[in-house]
């Protein structure tokens, strides 16, 4: 119970998302020696599906667990810890696939995956390290802000995202 | 329960304000807002093709550009349906379309959506056959100043057009002096005797009929191929002495116009008539030419009845028992009396006296 309560305490997944996005930008780098890999290419394209790939997965995963409450799928921190790792990673790599370009949709996009992320961040270790203490009542309530932007704008960050996607296929990956 | 469920209602109206905003967004802008970019404005000058002066113009109209994927029609047919001139390039093999591999397939080298003033090509030009356009880039591999040939040394960036000004530009910079002249007697079309390949400075004259000997030689090229403007216009060069020397004659066409007859190329004084028969007509004189060939300044035929008459001529040799008397160098070469050869039948000796009573009364010729 102590061990776990101490791994719980150590922020795991974010060290591993600090790695990963370190390897992903190790192997990014050398490809945009000439300028950043634009994101209709083959680079562009990996990059995009393996980071939405992710940000579903994060999405997804985690709120399926929630609202199961049999036992045998493991305890829900560790699914905490994969959409969080999941959630940091794969908007890096939608970073890398819009080749730094934010225009229209895929701009609005952009910003809507920023604001995600960083409630996000917040909520999972701003908002969680604020005791839960009857004498500060105040600081909860304005950290759960955070909750009211998180999920809801996620949810719009997906729209989006199918819209991009759709209109990507449409009009550039299929392009003949 | 109750919390978790307020979220989702919160969620599915963010969606569905996301979904109305995107809807919006797309109907104002014309589905601008999945553009990644803006279209290129045109060039000035540039005309209009398919209707529109720029690819902006169709910015609203994605249908114009962009087929459906699963769509027959391919977006380069699009661009040919407007491009009409590309289209007539593919069939022709001199023609830069019709030389590129896959020259119908436009998306290989065009890019759109970069800006209204990007570039739209995307042509590294690796394993093109420059030379099937009629100008080997075999003399072009570096540039004077060091460094490799790109595209853009001779072509305009954006549209690959190339101005024959530009050689003269680039030959200016290291070679003014000869570049200016070079223009100056040869004009600015570079292109009409130039391929790339042949460097006119090392031209070997004796590959063409015409050979360069004596004062010849140190003529510059222009001193008789002038004005030439295009590399057939070579060959329009004089081949015969007076198509040049005309001006040159000093005899004022006198001696009509085989002037190889007597000069070469080494000199003009250095004259030499190769006459088989004497000029002085065996030792009686100066001789006008005319004397002799009264057709002048044919100078083909000759005539020995000017002087001797004919009538008597025919006599005397009908007397000898000879017939034909047209050829009189034929029986004397040397112009000098008594020459004429002896019978057999022992007559000779009258000949010659008779020969030399008459030589002496005649004019000589």
């Amino acid at each position: 119970m102590t061990g776990s309560t101490a791994t719980a305490r150590r922020p795991v997944e974010l060290l591993l998302a600090l790695g990963a996005i370190a390897l992903a930008t190790a192997a990014y780098l050398p490809l945009a020696a000439d300028g950043p890999p634009p994101a209709r290419g083959l680079v562009g394209h990996v990059l995009g599906i393996t980071g939405i790939l992710l940000m579903l997965f994060a999405e997804t995963a985690y709120t399926w667990r929630k609202k199961v409450t049999r036992e045998g799928y493991g305890p829900l921190r560790h699914w905490m810890q994969a959409h969080v790792f999941a959630g940091l990673v794969g908007p890096y790599l939608v970073l890398l696939h819009s080749a730094f370009r934010f225009r229209g949709l895929a701009g609005v996009l952009a910003l809507t995956v920023l604001v995600v992320v960083a409630s996000g961040i917040v909520g999972r270790f701003a908002y969680t390290a604020v005791p839960k203490v009857p004498a500060a009542p105040g600081a909860r309530r304005v950290l759960f802000l955070w909750w009211l932007l998180h999920v809801p704008l996620a949810a719009a960050m997906f729209v989006l995202a199918a819209v991009h996607v759709a209109g990507a296929l449409y009009y550039a990956s299929f392009l003949r | 329960m109750r919390f978790s469920s307020s979220l989702t209602r919160w969620a599915l109206g963010a969606a569905a304000v996301a979904a109305a905003a995107v809807l919006a967004a797309w109907a104002v802008t014309g589905g601008g807002i999945l553009s990644p970019g803006r279209l290129h404005a045109g060039r000035e000058g540039g005309g209009r093709v398919g209707g529109v002066a720029s690819h902006a113009e169709l910015s609203k109209q994605c249908a114009m550009c962009h087929t459906p994927p699963l769509s027959q029609e391919r977006m380069a047919d699009r661009c040919l349906a407007c491009h009409v001139e590309v289209r007539a390039e593919l069939g022709d093999t001199t023609r830069l379309h019709g030389i590129l591999p896959n020259g119908g397939e436009c998306l290989q080298c065009h890019v759109e959506h970069r800006g209204p003033a990007a570039v739209l090509t995307d042509f590294s030009g690796e394993g093109f056959a420059h030379e099937r356009l009629g100008f080997s880039l075999a003399a072009h591999r570096e540039l004077a100043g060091g460094g490799a040939f790109t595209c853009s040394s001779c072509h305009a960036a954006e549209t690959f057009r190339f101005a024959e000004a530009r050689c003269a530009q680039c030959h200016g910079e290291y070679q003014a002096a000869f570049t200016a002249a070079h223009v100056r007697d040869w004009g600015r079309a570079c292109m009409a005797c130039h391929d790339g390949v042949d460097r006119f400075s090392a031209f070997r004259h004796d590959t063409v009929a015409f050979r360069l000997t004596g004062r010849h030689v140190p003529v510059p090229c222009t001193g008789c191929h002038t004005p030439v403007r295009e590399l057939a216009a070579f060959s329009a060069a004089p081949e015969t002495c007076i198509g040049c020397h005309r001006p040159d004659d000093a005899h004022d066409g006198r001696y009509g116009t085989d002037c190889a007859a007597c000069h070469h190329t080494g000199d003009w004084s250095d004259a030499e008539l190769d006459h088989a028969f004497p000029l002085d007509h065996g030792g009686q004189g100066v001789i006008e030419c005319r004397t002799c060939h009264q057709e002048m300044p044919g100078f083909r035929t000759y005539t020995c009845y000017a002087c001797h008459d004919a009538q008597e001529m025919r006599a005397e040799h009908l007397d000898e028992g000879i017939r034909e008397i047209r050829n009189c160098v034929g029986c004397h070469p040397t112009g000098r009396e008594r020459e004429g050869p002896f019978r057999e039948d022992g007559r000779a000796d009258q000949e010659e006296d008779r020969g030399r009573g008459r030589g002496r009364g005649g004019r000589g010729a």
